[in-house]
């Protein structure tokens, strides 16, 4: 993404003297915030990349790769020949650095394989059997992926039927662990809204988590009712099909459409008498959210009503909003934008809980630059109070406010990729860490009496198989103690406001439910007396407040757990409860594909109501499960990371034009295994005689050094052949030297690029036999901002900003002198959810000597005017556009079959222009005249196509004669671009 | 006077005449044939014999050398056979192939078009194959004469054939049975499994005994083609079996390896393993040897099912191992082909190869032949100079 064009549009500019290449790139920015000392580890099969840092983690991982090889290596029955590049990273922050891609990384992507050069890229999040289970699945890829091309390459067809993306995806999963119940979620949504995307339609659906899902569901079907046996047949017989189809009816004898009636009416059967005993959430819960996605809940009274903070995201961006609670259908405010600026960069969706002490006092984590911080925010005066950055601690979770408001504990994931818990002073600052070992701690909340954070844990018996349950750490001994125990993930634990009850979700019989235990204070003596009381009522003073005696304050109290009961009986999977003082219960639910938040206004009611589940039986044995370790001896297997080139593009191309007849060339680039250092190598001639073939040869050779914070680019360029500006007319150019960039990131959103150039132009005027020779220089400095939420078809919310200022001469001949200023600014006003106000201001300003012109006209800046015939050394733009939904989506039903199209989308614009310039010997036998302005007005329409191409066509009148009147002839203008 | 009028040469006639010519001698110039020696082998097939036995009891190969590397035109889709001093093997881009042994050189090659994983068998210097597709899906091939007996279209085959006394049989991929007249082709009774089969046939005295994928074996009247016996395996078969004479031994991908006995078709012992078996193993008069995909190369009592010993490659092996004198060979995907000492399973030799092995080996004469994912029959021996 920027990265690569960053360095052609360097490329483009600087060895370019027409400045053609003036159209400007935006762009986020993939910070290497981090310098890491890469080591590499080599195994059987592997060649582990890590740093010292995680060098346990990645000897784990070593050993879980090694295991997963032996396994995919008989279930394939195919070998890899040569060693799997495995890299690993310790936290997802420090993965989404990775230069072994261009593209960013959500938090969603648990990893990738990279097929080119078949890199695997995995980070860890402290949980190691999630760690292990993406080790499993990346490796299924590449065992997949050579598998295949085994198949095809001794056949000789390697350029026939590939697999899907949901068979390569769900075989992954398949193939790399068991159903689970967030898996059986999705389902269970689906099947039972009746949402389910058939087989025949999984390219609507095509890399999402529900691709992932639906084609995992469906091949296990497929093992279950035809073998096992089967899914390796379709890979050997891949080649026996024109399409992936007919390479199902060869193995099993059905096709698509009959094996998706089968397996839809198997789900049907399986999901359909849930409905018996289990309800959907938003029919037995009060609905608090119904639109975007919602989730974490954190409840707040206040004197002037109750209010319910979370994380949403109906916008695009995902925001912390505020919503009171009083009825009448109040909207949410939106309390913390999120992803717009590097503060609040990224707010963890689906990872980390918000908390709010009694103060108003909302505690928060986003990703800001390298690492999370921990924000405190007061929501009364709606200004920020204080934050927290640990050294060492890359990602903050789920922070919890003390009773008495002094301390918050959070789960924090460190530089080694273990996650434990942290305990901070707000008074002081001091931070105590809470558990210190590999086992993945998370989601801590402190007991009534303060004395003891309860949390959940891997370091359960049943933690290796992927299990979470609750332990309690008693602060003042240190003593841990657990209080459910099973094959099941227990977490987000939260205390009644009388402290009597613990609320947590739980997936011990199916997907994940609301249970409560009821939870009794042993005291010193061994009396386990009555929950003590505990109000939480804020604002009705400390009278209330009854903490028991000085010795109960004082002493370590051990909570047992009594009676536990399921109280939610959902078909769909809650998270994050949340009680309210009167016994309510707001938690996420996750249905029609989202998650949104509901409310059960009398959850312990319901609790006294409801069976007594069969207790946990708690041994509080010290856990004795450990993550594998390679046996190997790290220090002869291992060496410091050094670079090796290999290839990651090469392509020919041959062109021809009418003017300027035929050129042909290549291009090539490689890199390092880690991505950080490039070379590109672009090549061609556009010889027209046989004696100026070697004159004619062109090339740019450029390195870009992509590993650290500063990314810099060079290289040394050669371009010679016959060129047109409307000063010169036609001429022949030879341009040669050298070039040199940088860009510095100031955030995701910002950054600063500086360019220069120098080299030896010399040009032949084809109509006179004037030659003119420059020895030129060129400095270039940019700011971009770009922060810009897009739509289908182009930016919806935001802004982008490119400002320019630049100087270009001729040091030896003052042939050429000039100076430069660029600036683009583009705002997007969000009006609603789908439609935007969009307004461009751009000013392209050359003066001096030799001074380029700028272009502009067409479908993509002054539309109604042809591409690029518009120029002049200064031009001023406005553009003012209204974007909006025309068509949600239609298809169209052939007798042979349907086809489905995506949204068009309409646009109200009006443009303007004003072109200034020296004027030059065409323009005045062309009777063009300076200055000019220009402009036009209408209704467009964009059509994206398949998320790769957008269509655009646009209809309308130009506005001429200075402004002052409308053309009277409509023009249509059809091109492609994405929206400015 | 009338005068006779010279034409022309005809040049079109003349180009029709030259042209059938070069037909004649380019038909004749495609295929091959062999010299026939006098043998006692009277045929060879999948393992070398009717049991599919893969063992030979031959003066040991004292330290193999590499006689030379042969090169078909594409990867070998199927087990190689041997007979007449030539070795056969089809490929994966459906050329059949005959190699003389002796000066390792190309004897000739038939173009099928379609790829070819069934195993063949050459009996009495005539080839019997079959494909996957095509017009003649199994075909009949005089390797003296250099053509084709006949031709046939019976759908696709994708495990191994077997020829016992006149017939011959052959197994398709919708699970049909055929017992067809070796000289003609004519089909003398066919037999319809519970499921597709992709392990070959094979024949015990009058039984001819074929698995389904499902599982289901089925022994066979080898005159009418009732059904004499079924055994419900429960397990997924894909290998081709091997016997003794009176033991059946068959691999699963279940990790199993079945002992059933072939008259009745009960079972004797199962021996499990910990990985896929795709392998027929290795039969000789104290046990069977085999690979398996969990990388170990297993000798089994065949009596008692009893382990002897277990050799660990730490790859997959999922070709089969062939018993020579003393000496157990076979290849692994790691790019090595091995020797054990068949009675204590103890590492002797091994030779490393350019490729994955992938395709069952071939014995003929004191030389072993390796078909290499590479495109190479490798070719070891004792190099008599």
């Amino acid at each position: 993404m920027k990265k690569y064009f960053f360095s052609i549009i360097l490329v483009l500019i600087f060895t370019s003297n027409d400045a053609l290449s003036q159209r400007f790139y935006y762009g986020r920015n993939k910070i290497q915030y981090t310098d890491f000392d890469w080591m590499v580890l080599t195994t059987d099969h592997f060649n582990i990349y890590y740093y010292p840092e995680m060098k346990k983690l990645a000897e784990q991982g070593a050993f879980y790769a090694e295991e997963s090889y032996k396994i995919l290596e008989n279930k394939f029955s195919h070998t890899i020949t040569k060693k799997i590049p495995l890299i690993f990273y310790s936290a997802h922050l420090f993965f989404q650095q990775t230069n072994t891609t261009a593209s960013f990384l959500p938090e969603g992507i648990g990893g990738f394989f990279e097929f080119f050069k078949g890199r695997v890229v995995i980070p860890s999040d402290g949980s190691t059997f999630r760690f292990k289970r993406v080790i499993h699945h990346e490796l299924v890829h590449v065992f997949m992926h050579s598998k295949i091309y085994w198949v095809q390459k001794n056949e000789g067809k390697t350029r026939q039927v590939q697999p899907p993306l949901w068979f390569i995806e769900g075989l992954a999963e398949l193939w790399s662990g068991e159903w689970d119940t967030q898996s059986e979620m999705v389902l269970v949504d689906q099947v039972l809204e009746g949402t389910l995307v058939p087989i025949t339609s999984f390219g609507a659906i095509a890399g999402s988590y529900l691709m992932y899902k639906e084609g995992e569901n469906f091949l296990r079907y497929i093992e279950k009712t035809y073998g096992e046996e089967k899914i390796l047949m379709f890979m050997e017989n891949i080649t026996r099909g024109k399409k992936f189809e007919d390479v199902f009816k060869l193995v099993i004898g059905k096709g698509y459409a009959e094996l998706n009636d089968e397996w839809v009416y198997s789900l049907k059967k399986q999901y359909y008498p849930l409905l018996e005993n289990n309800e959907f959430p938003r029919m037995a819960a009060e609905k608090v959210t119904d639109r975007g996605l919602n989730e974490a809940p954190a409840y707040h009274r206040t004197e002037y009503g109750d209010f319910l903070y979370y994380i949403s995201n109906t916008t695009g961006y995902t925001n912390i909003v505020k919503l009171s609670l009083k009825p009448g259908g109040q909207k949410p405010e939106i309390v913390i934008k999120g992803e717009r600026t590097e503060q609040y960069e990224v707010i963890h969706f689906l990872s980390s809980k918000i908390d709010i002490n009694e103060d108003g006092i909302l505690a928060f984590s986003t990703k800001s630059g390298e690492t999370d911080i921990l924000y405190l925010y007061d929501t009364n005066a709606n200004k920020l109070v204080d934050d927290f950055k640990f050294p060492g601690i890359i990602t903050i979770s789920s922070p919890s406010w003390s009773i008495d408001k002094s301390a918050i504990a959070f789960a924090g994931l460190n530089i080694a990729g273990n996650r434990d818990i942290y305990t901070l002073d707000i008074e002081s600052g001091f931070l105590s860490q809470e558990t210190d070992d590999f086992y993945d701690d998370k989601n801590p909340v402190w007991s009534p009496d303060g004395g003891s954070l309860v949390f959940s844990s891997s370091r359960t018996a049943y933690g290796e198989q992927g299990a979470y349950n609750l332990f309690v750490k008693e602060l003042d001994t240190g003593e841990i103690y657990q209080i459910t125990n099973g094959l099941h993930v227990d977490r987000s634990p939260v205390w009644s406001y009388e402290g009597n009850y613990l609320a947590y979700t739980s997936n011990r019989n199916g997907v994940a439910n609301v249970f409560m235990t009821h939870m009794y204070e042993v005291l010193p003596s061994g009396n386990k007396g009555r929950t003590t009381t505990i109000s939480f009522e804020s604002g009705l003073g400390d009278e209330n407040k009854d903490i028991g005696s000085e010795d109960l304050q004082n002493a370590a109290i051990f909570y047992e757990p009594g009676e536990t009961k399921q109280v939610t009986n959902f078909t769909t999977g809650v998270f994050d409860p949340e009680f309210t003082p009167e016994g309510g219960l707001f938690f996420t639910a996750f249905e029609r594909y989202s998650y949104q938040l509901r409310y059960l206004e009398n959850a312990l009611d319901i609790f006294e109501e409801k069976p007594i589940l069969e207790t946990d039986e708690i041994t509080n044995d010290d856990s004795d499960w450990k993550p594998g370790e390679i046996d190997i001896v790290h220090d002869q297997n291992a060496g410091v990371y050094e670079k090796k080139y290999s290839l990651d593009i090469a392509q020919g191309q041959v062109t021809n034009d009418p003017l300027f007849g035929t050129n042909g060339g290549a291009r090539f680039a490689i890199s390092d295994l880690l991505g950080n250092d490039r070379y590109f190598l672009l090549l061609y001639n556009n010889s027209q005689t046989k004696e100026n073939i070697f004159r004619s040869f062109n090339f740019t050779l450029m390195r870009s050094l992509l590993k650290k914070r500063i990314n810099y680019n060079y290289g040394i360029f050669h371009f010679s052949g016959r060129r047109f500006n409307e000063a010169d007319f036609f001429f022949n150019e030879r341009y040669y030297g050298g070039f040199f960039g940088m860009s510095y990131p100031i955030s995701l959103f910002e950054r600063f690029d500086f360019s220069t150039n120098f080299g030896r132009s010399e040009r032949d005027k084809l109509l006179d036999d004037q030659e003119r020779i420059a020895l030129l220089t060129g400095a270039y400095l940019s700011y971009v901002k770009d922060n810009s939420m897009w739509g289908p078809t182009g930016p919806l919310d935001g802004a982008r900003y490119i400002v320019t200022l630049g100087k270009t001469k001729d040091i030896s001949y003052n042939n050429v002198s000039y100076n430069t200023l660029i600036i683009d600014l583009r705002k997007y006003f969000r009006l609603s959810n789908s439609t935007a106000l969009a307004v461009r201001l751009m000013t392209n300003i050359n003066r001096g000597r030799e001074a380029q012109r700028f272009y502009i006209g067409g479908s993509w800046d002054l539309r109604g005017y042809p591409l690029w015939q518009i120029w002049g050394q200064e031009i001023n733009f406005l553009s003012v556009e209204y974007r909006f939904p025309f068509i949600d989506n239609f298809g169209i039903r052939f007798p042979f079959g349907r086809m489905g199209f995506g949204a068009i989308r309409g646009a109200l614009f009006l443009d303007a222009a004003r072109i200034n310039d020296s004027g030059s010997e065409f323009t005045r036998l062309d009777g063009v005249e300076f200055p000019r302005k220009l402009g036009s007005v209408g209704i467009g329409f964009r059509f994206n196509l398949a998320g790769a191409l957008v269509l655009r066509l646009d209809i309308g009148k130009r506005i001429q004669n200075n402004f002052s009147s409308i053309s009277g002839k409509t023009f249509k203008q059809f091109f492609f671009g994405w929206d400015f | 006077m009338n005068k006779k009028i010279r034409t022309q040469p005809n040049c079109a006639k003349l180009f029709l005449f030259l042209l059938f010519v070069s037909l004649a001698v380019f038909a004749c110039a495609s295929g091959f044939r062999v010299s026939p020696l006098e043998s006692d082998i009277q045929w060879t097939e999948i393992g070398g014999d009717g049991f599919h036995s893969f063992a030979r009891e031959a003066d040991d190969i004292e330290n193999p050398e590499l006689l030379f590397r042969l090169k078909p035109l594409s990867m070998v889709g199927s087990t190689i056979v041997t007979g007449d001093n030539t070795v056969f093997c089809c490929t994966q881009k459906g050329y059949l192939q005959a190699y003389d042994l002796t000066k390792g050189k190309l004897l000739g090659k038939i173009k099928i078009k379609y790829k070819m994983i069934s195993a063949p068998v050459y009996d009495n210097h005539t080839l019997y194959f079959a494909a996957v597709d095509g017009r003649f899906t199994i075909n009949s091939f005089d390797a003296v004469r250099g053509r084709f007996n006949w031709r046939k279209n019976l759908g696709v085959f994708e495990s191994a054939l077997t020829v016992s006394g006149d017939n011959l049989f052959a197994a398709n991929r919708s699970g049909l049975v055929y017992n067809l007249d070796k000289e003609s082709g004519d089909i003398v009774w066919e037999y319809q499994a519970d499921s597709e089969i992709l392990s070959g046939t094979i024949v015990v005295d009058d039984l001819v005994i074929v698995g389904s994928l499902k599982g289901i074996i089925s022994a066979l009247d080898k005159s009418t083609g009732e059904e004499v016996w079924q055994y419900n395996s429960g397990m997924i078969l894909r290998a081709t079996p091997s016997s003794d004479g009176s033991r059946i031994f068959w691999g699963t991908l279940d990790n199993t390896l079945l002992a059933l006995d072939a008259r009745s078709g009960s079972e004797l012992w199962r021996f499990n393993t910990n990985g896929a078996i795709y392998t027929t193993p290795s039969v000789t008069k104290e046990s069977i040897t085999f690979g398996c995909n969990d990388g170990k190369i297993y000798s089994i009592d065949k009596i008692t099912g009893e382990e002897r010993w277990r050799f660990d490659t730490e790859t997959v092996v999922n070709t089969s191992c062939i018993t020579i004198g003393s000496t157990v060979y076979f290849g692994a995907l790691n790019k090595m082909v091995y020797g054990l000492d068949a009675v204590s399973g103890k590492k002797i030799w091994e030779f490393p190869v350019e490729g994955r092995v992938v395709g069952n080996p071939a014995y003929y004469d004191g030389k072993l032949i390796f078909p290499v994912e590479s495109r190479f029959l490798y070719v070891f021996g004792q190099n008599k100079n």
